[in-house]
C-alpha cells in the first residue's frame, strides 16, 4: 500500500534532524571518551541505518526512571555509532512515549512497527505498556528486549520466540526478598499492597513463599490505591497487627509518601519496614531522614561499583554524561541494550532467528556481575540486592543513600519453572 | 472491641480522619469561595496548591525559615492567582458559564508542565521545621507534632476567614455578591474588583494548604492533581459556595476515608465518589449549599 | 446555513475515506476515527443539549470492556461483540442518566465524574479477575467475518481495519446528522437555550435529556468497542477521568456549536499530541496552552471559526 509522507515531509525531516543530532552527540561523546571517529565519518553518505525502536513511559508518574532507560540505551547506541555502527551501519534510536497507558503503547508500537519499520525493539517501564509493545513486535517477528518488571513477558501467552526479558519478574523479586527477610528481619509479616498488577503479582508470589514456609506468619494485608497521597489511616491497623516486618510495594511517589509518613508516625521504631523495590531518585525525593533505617530491594545500586568490576565503567560513564549516578532502571536499559545490540553484532545479521541463538543460554556480565539467559523463556537470571537506608550522619557523599546489606544470588529456582510458565521440555 | 478493633484504635482512626480531612478543608474552602461568588469552577486549584508547595521550597532554600515561608507563600500564590484572574478568567465573564471551567482545565496542564520544566520531574523532600518535629503522646496513640500544628493552624485560618466574611464590610460585600450579584452592582459596587480579590484569596488559601502539606508529603509536580478531585468532592458534598459546608464535608470525608481504610481498605479510594453520589442524590445542592449562599 | 456548510458532514466522510493516505501512518488515522466518533457522540450532549458531562469515559469504557469481555469470555462473533459493547454503554447510560440528570450545571458534571470514577474502580479492583486490572484485558480475539460468502479478518492489515471502522463511522455520522437535524434535535437545542421555555412549550425535558444521554452513550460506546477490537485490548485508562477530559477538549477545540467540529477537534488534538510528543515530553504544556487560547480567543473552535469566516466572506459577495 502506498503511504504518502505527511504534508511537510515530516518523516524525512525527522530522520535528517536525528542524524545531525547524532553527529553532534557523537562528536561530543568522542570528545569525552577520547575516541576519534565521528568527525571522520561523513554522515552525508549515511548508510541505511539500523532502527532501534525505543518505547519508554516518558510522561507519567515514573517518568524519571524511564528517562534513565532511554539515556542508558542511548549510551549504548552511541558506543556503537562511535565505533562505526552496528554491522557497519549507524544505529538510529527512535524514541517514542507510551505515557504509561496501554492503548498509547499499542498506538506507538504500531507507529514504530508500521511507519518507522524498526528492526529491533526495547522498552518500557510499565508492565502493561511493555506487553502491549510486545504484542505488536510479535506480529512482525521483531526482537524485543523488555527492560522492566513484569510477570507476563516470559510466560505464555505473551511470550514470543524473539521476546527477551532483561528485567526481573515480580515473582523472582518476591522470592529473592522473602528468603532474605525470613532469615534476617523476622517471621511475622504484614503487607501493604498497591492496587495494580505489579502489586498483585508481588503479593501472590509472597503468598507462594509463605505456603512453602510455615514458620512465617502472614498477619494480613492492606490495599492502597496508586497515587494516594495519604497513608496515615493505614497505620492503626498495621500497628495493631504487631508485625516484625512490614512489606510494602510502594513505588514512585507512593514510595516517597509512605517513607515520609511512616517515619513521621514512628513506625520505624515499632517494626522493620521493607520496600519491595526502591531506586535512586525515589530515595532522593523521600530524603535521607525518611529513608534512614528502611530496608529495600533492588537489582542494582550505583555504589555496587566498589565491588563489581563491570559496574564502575557504566556508573562513571553515566555520571559523567548526565551529572548523577544511574538509577536501577538505567541499568536495565544499559544491560538490555548491550545484550540486544551485542547479539546482532555476534550474529552478524538482523535475522531474528540468528539473534535469538546468540542469546539463549548465554552467560554475560555487562554491568552488575554474572547474568545469564534461561533458554526456555528468555528470562535474564541475575543477582538481587537488599539495601538499608543510612542514617543522615552516615551518609557522607551525595547520592549515597544506602548500605548494601546482602545479596541473593541468581538462581533459576527463584523463578517459576518452565513448565509452570507454559513451556514444554 | 468492635469488629476486632480496640476502642483505642477507633479513636486513633477518628483522629486520623480529622487531620486528613482538615488538609482537604483548606483547599475546599478556597474552591468553594471562588465558585460561590464567581460561579467559576477552578480546575487549576490543585496547581495553585502545588505552586504553594514549590514556593515554600524556594523560600526555605532562600531563608531556611519555615515561618517566613508561611507568610510568603499565600502572598506569592495569591499574586499568581490575581494575574491569572486578570488575564485569563476575566475576559470570560458574560460568556458561557462553563468557559472558566474549561479554561482552568487547560491552565492546570500549563502550570504543572511549567513547574516540571523549571524544577524537574522528580520531587523534593521538604523537611519538617525542627521546632515541630517529633511525636506527641496523645494517650491513645503517638501523633506527629507537625500534624497537630497543621490542625491548629488550619482552624486558625478558617476562623480568621470567618471573621473576615462575617464581621468586615468587605466580607459583607462578598457575601452579598454571592447571594445576589445584581443587587450589589445596583448599589454601585464594582463587583469585578471583588472577584479579583476573591480569586486571589481562594488561590492564596490553596497555596498555603500546599506549603502546609509539603512536610507531610514532599513536593512534586503532580501533588495538586491528586488532591484536586478529592477537593471537588468535598466542595460538592458540602455545597458549592458554602464555607461551613466545605469545613464539615472535609472533615466528614476524611473520617469516612479513614474508617473505610480500617475496615475495608480496598474501597479506600472509591468511597469518596460513592459518598458524593449518595449525598447529591439525596440533597441536590450538597449538605449546606443553596443557590449562591455563603454561610 | 450555506449549501456547503449544510453538506459539511459529507465532506468529512470524504476526507475520512482517504485519511490513511494523507497521514504518515494508518494507526493515527484509525485513532482519529475512533476518537472523532467519541467526540461527536459526546457533543450530542454538550453542544446540542448544553450538558457538560465529565464522565463520558464511562461509556467509552463500557463499550471497550463490553466488547472485549464478550469477545474473550463469551467467544461471540465480531459484530455481536461490538453490539454487546454498545449495549453495555447504553444500559449504563440508562442508569447513570436517570441519576445524574436530576441535577443541573456543575452538579451534573460532578455526578458524571463520580460515576466515571466508579466504573474505573470496578474494572481496576472489583472485577480485576475478569478485566485484567490495570494491565487491561489483553488478547481480545477478532473473529473473522463473512461477507457474501467470503471470510476475512478485519485486522488482516492496518488498512483493512481502518475501512471496517470507517464504515461504522460514516454510518454513525449519517445517523447522527439525521437525529440532530430532526425535530428531536431542535428540542435538544431549545433545552440548551432555555429549558424552562422549552418546558412551557409542553416538552418533557427530563425525558428528552435522558434520550439524548442514551444517544450520546451509544456512539461513545461504539467508539469504545472499535477501540477494543483495533488494539485487541480493553485498556483501563479509557475509563479514567482524563479520557473524559480528552473528549471535552477535542469537542471544544473543534467547535461544539457545529456538527462536524468535534471530529475536526479530535483530529487536530491527536495530531498535535503525536507530533509534539516526538520532540518533547512537555507536550501537555502545548496542548494545555493551545486549549486555553481557544477558550479565550476562538470559542467557536477551529471549525466553528472557519465556518463563521466563510459565512462572513460569502455575505460580502
Amino acid at each position: 500500500m502506498s503511504n504518502k509522507e505527511f504534508k511537510k515531509g515530516e518523516g524525512r525531516m525527522s530522520r535528517r534532524t536525528f542524524l545531525k543530532g547524532a553527529a553532534a552527540l557523537g562528536g561530543a561523546a568522542s570528545a569525552l571518551t577520547g575516541i576519534p571517529g565521528i568527525s571522520r565519518i561523513s554522515w552525508a553518505q549515511a548508510k541505511k541505518p539500523i532502527k532501534l525502536g525505543g518505547l519508554y513511559d516518558l510522561t507519567g508518574p515514573f517518568a524519571t526512571e524511564s528517562e534513565d532507560q532511554r539515556k542508558a540505551t542511548q549510551m549504548v547506541v552511541d558506543e556503537y555509532n562511535n565505533k562505526g555502527g552496528l554491522l557497519g551501519r549507524p544505529i538510529e534510536h527512535i524514541v517514542r512515549d507510551s505515557k504509561l497507558k496501554t492503548d498509547e503503547a499499542a498506538l506507538k508500537a504500531k507507529e514504530l512497527v508500521e511507519k518507522e519499520k524498526v528492526d529491533l525493539a526495547i522498552g518500557t517501564l510499565g508492565a502493561h505498556t511493555v506487553v502491549a509493545y510486545n504484542i505488536e513486535c510479535k506480529k512482525h517477528n521483531i526482537p524485543l528486549m523488555g527492560i522492566c518488571q513484569t510477570d507476563d513477558l516470559n510466560k505464555m501467552p505473551d511470550w514470543g520466540p524473539y521476546t527477551f526479558h532483561e528485567g526481573f519478574t515480580p515473582y523472582m523479586t518476591s522470592q529473592a526478598e522473602a528468603r532474605w527477610i525470613a532469615k534476617n528481619l523476622g517471621t511475622k509479616w504484614y503487607f501493604l499492597i498497591g492496587q495494580w498488577a505489579f502489586g498483585q503479582q508481588i503479593y501472590n508470589s509472597y503468598l507462594q513463599f509463605l505456603a512453602k514456609n510455615p514458620g512465617i506468619t502472614n498477619l494480613g494485608k492492606s490495599d492502597y490505591p496508586l497515587g494516594g497521597t495519604e497513608y496515615s489511616m493505614h497505620f492503626t491497623k498495621i500497628i495493631d497487627a504487631k508485625p516484625e516486618v512490614l512489606i510494602t510495594t510502594g513505588f514512585g511517589k507512593d514510595h516517597t509518601n509512605q517513607a515520609k509518613q511512616m517515619t513521621d508516625f514512628g513506625l520505624k521504631s515499632k517494626m522493620k519496614i521493607f520496600f519491595v523495590l526502591t531506586d535512586l531518585m525515589m530515595a532522593k525525593e523521600a530524603g535521607q531522614a525518611s529513608m534512614a533505617g528502611m530496608y529495600a530491594g533492588t537489582h542494582f545500586y550505583w555504589e555496587l561499583q566498589d565491588t563489581i568490576p563491570t559496574a564502575k565503567p557504566f556508573v562513571q560513564a553515566f555520571w559523567k554524561r548526565w551529572g548523577r549516578p544511574p538509577t536501577g532502571y538505567g541499568g536495565y536499559g544499559y544491560g538490555g541494550a548491550k545484550e540486544l545490540l551485542g547479539a546482532v553484532e555476534r550474529a552478524g545479521a538482523l535475522d531474528p532467528e540468528k539473534v535469538r541463538k546468540q542469546l539463549e543460554g548465554r552467560s554475560y556480565d555487562n554491568y552488575k556481575g554474572k547474568q545469564w539467559w534461561r533458554k526456555c523463556d528468555h528470562q535474564s537470571m541475575q543477582d538481587f540486592y537488599v539495601l538499608k537506608g543510612r542514617e543522615p550522619k552516615d551518609a557522607k557523599k551525595e547520592w549515597a543513600f544506602f548500605d548494601v546489606l546482602g545479596k541473593t544470588d541468581a538462581d533459576e529456582s527463584l523463578e517459576r519453572t518452565c513448565a509452570e510458565l507454559g513451556f514444554k521440555g | 472491641m468492635i469488629g476486632g478493633i480496640s476502642y483505642a484504635s477507633l479513636i486513633t482512626q477518628l483522629f486520623m480522619g480529622l487531620q486528613i480531612g482538615l488538609v482537604y478543608v483548606l483547599l475546599a474552602v478556597g474552591l468553594s469561595l471562588i465558585f460561590g461568588l464567581m460561579t467559576v469552577v477552578n480546575f487549576a486549584h490543585g496547581s495553585f496548591f502545588m505552586f504553594g508547595a514549590y514556593m515554600g521550597l524556594f523560600m526555605m532554600g532562600l531563608t531556611g525559615n519555615f515561618w517566613a515561608s508561611l507568610v510568603f507563600v499565600p502572598l506569592a500564590t495569591g499574586l499568581l492567582g490575581l494575574v491569572v484572574e486578570k488575564f485569563t478568567v476575566r475576559p470570560l465573564y458574560g460568556r458561557d458559564l462553563n468557559d472558566p471551567l474549561l479554561l482552568t482545565f487547560g491552565l492546570q496542564f500549563v502550570m504543572v508542565e511549567s513547574v516540571r520544566l523549571i524544577w524537574g520531574t522528580t520531587g523534593f523532600p521538604f523537611d519538617t521545621p525542627s521546632a515541630l518535629t517529633g511525636p506527641v503522646n496523645l494517650g491513645f496513640a503517638l501523633f506527629p507534632l507537625y500534624r497537630i500544628f497543621v490542625i491548629v493552624i488550619t482552624v486558625l485560618i478558617i476562623f480568621l476567614l470567618w471573621v473576615f466574611l462575617e464581621k468586615t464590610s468587605l466580607g459583607l460585600i462578598i457575601r452579598g455578591g454571592t447571594r445576589d450579584s445584581l443587587m450589589v452592582r445596583v448599589l454601585g459596587i464594582d463587583l469585578s474588583k471583588i472577584w479579583f480579590l476573591v480569586f486571589g484569596i481562594g488561590t492564596g488559601l490553596a497555596g498555603i494548604a500546599g506549603v502546609l502539606a509539603a512536610p507531610m508529603r514532599g513536593v512534586h509536580p503532580d501533588m495538586g492533581i491528586d488532591m484536586l478531585i478529592q477537593a471537588f468532592v468535598v466542595v460538592v458534598v458540602g455545597g458549592m459556595g458554602s464555607l461551613k459546608g466545605a469545613v464539615i464535608a472535609g472533615i466528614l470525608i476524611g473520617v469516612v476515608v479513614s474508617f473505610t481504610t480500617l475496615f475495608y481498605p480496598m474501597m479506600g479510594e472509591v468511597i469518596i465518589f460513592i459518598s458524593m453520589a449518595v449525598v447529591l442524590l439525596v440533597r441536590p445542592s450538597g449538605l449546606f449549599g443553596e443557590e449562591g449562599l455563603l454561610e | 446555513m450555506s449549501f456547503l456548510s449544510a453538506r459539511s458532514y459529507l465532506g468529512l466522510i470524504l476526507v475520512l475515506a482517504v485519511l490513511p493516505f494523507i497521514l504518515p501512518y494508518e494507526a493515527i488515522a484509525t485513532q482519529i476515527l475512533i476518537f472523532g466518533l467519541f467526540a461527536m457522540g459526546y457533543n450530542i450532549l454538550l453542544g446540542y443539549t448544553g450538558l457538560l458531562s465529565f464522565g463520558h469515559a464511562a461509556f467509552f469504557g463500557l463499550g471497550t470492556y463490553g466488547a472485549g469481555l464478550s469477545l474473550v469470555y463469551l467467544k461471540v462473533g465480531l459484530f455481536t461483540g461490538i453490539l454487546i459493547g454498545v449495549s453495555a454503554a447504553v444500559l449504563g447510560a440508562m442508569g447513570v442518566g436517570l441519576l445524574c440528570l436530576k441535577r443541573k450545571g456543575i452538579y451534573f458534571a460532578m455526578l458524571t465524574l463520580a460515576f466515571g470514577q466508579l466504573f474505573y474502580f470496578l474494572a481496576l479492583v472489583v472485577f480485576d479477575n475478569y478485566t485484567g486490572g490495570d494491565n487491561g484485558l489483553r488478547g481480545v480475539p477478532v473473529p473473522p467475518i463473512s461477507v457474501g460468502g467470503y471470510e476475512f479478518s478485519v485486522i488482516k492489515s492496518p488498512l483493512s481495519f481502518y475501512y471496517f471502522a470507517f464504515i461504522f463511522c460514516a454510518l454513525s455520522i449519517l445517523i447522527m446528522h439525521r437525529i440532530l437535524h430532526s425535530p428531536f434535535g431542535a428540542v435538544l437545542q431549545s433545552i440548551r437555550e432555555n429549558e424552562k421555555r422549552s418546558q412551557s412549550c409542553g416538552y418533557n425535558t427530563n425525558r428528552v435529556k435522558w434520550v439524548a444521554f442514551l444517544f450520546s452513550a451509544f456512539f461513545s460506546g461504539l467508539a469504545g468497542s472499535l477501540h477494543a477490537v483495533y488494539y485487541q485490548l480493553a485498556a483501563l485508562n479509557t475509563l479514567y477521568w482524563t479520557n473524559s477530559g480528552a473528549a471535552v477538549m477535542m469537542t471544544i477545540l473543534g467547535g461544539m456549536g457545529t456538527f462536524i467540529g468535534p471530529f475536526v477537534g479530535a483530529g487536530v488534538f491527536l495530531l498535535i499530541e503525536d507530533v509534539i510528543s516526538v520532540y518533547t515530553t512537555s507536550w501537555q504544556l502545548f496542548v494545555g496552552a493551545i486549549f486555553m487560547l481557544f477558550v479565550l480567543f476562538f470559542p467557536l473552535g477551529i471549525w466553528g471559526t472557519l465556518q463563521e469566516k466563510f459565512r462572513l466572506w460569502r455575505l460580502k459577495e
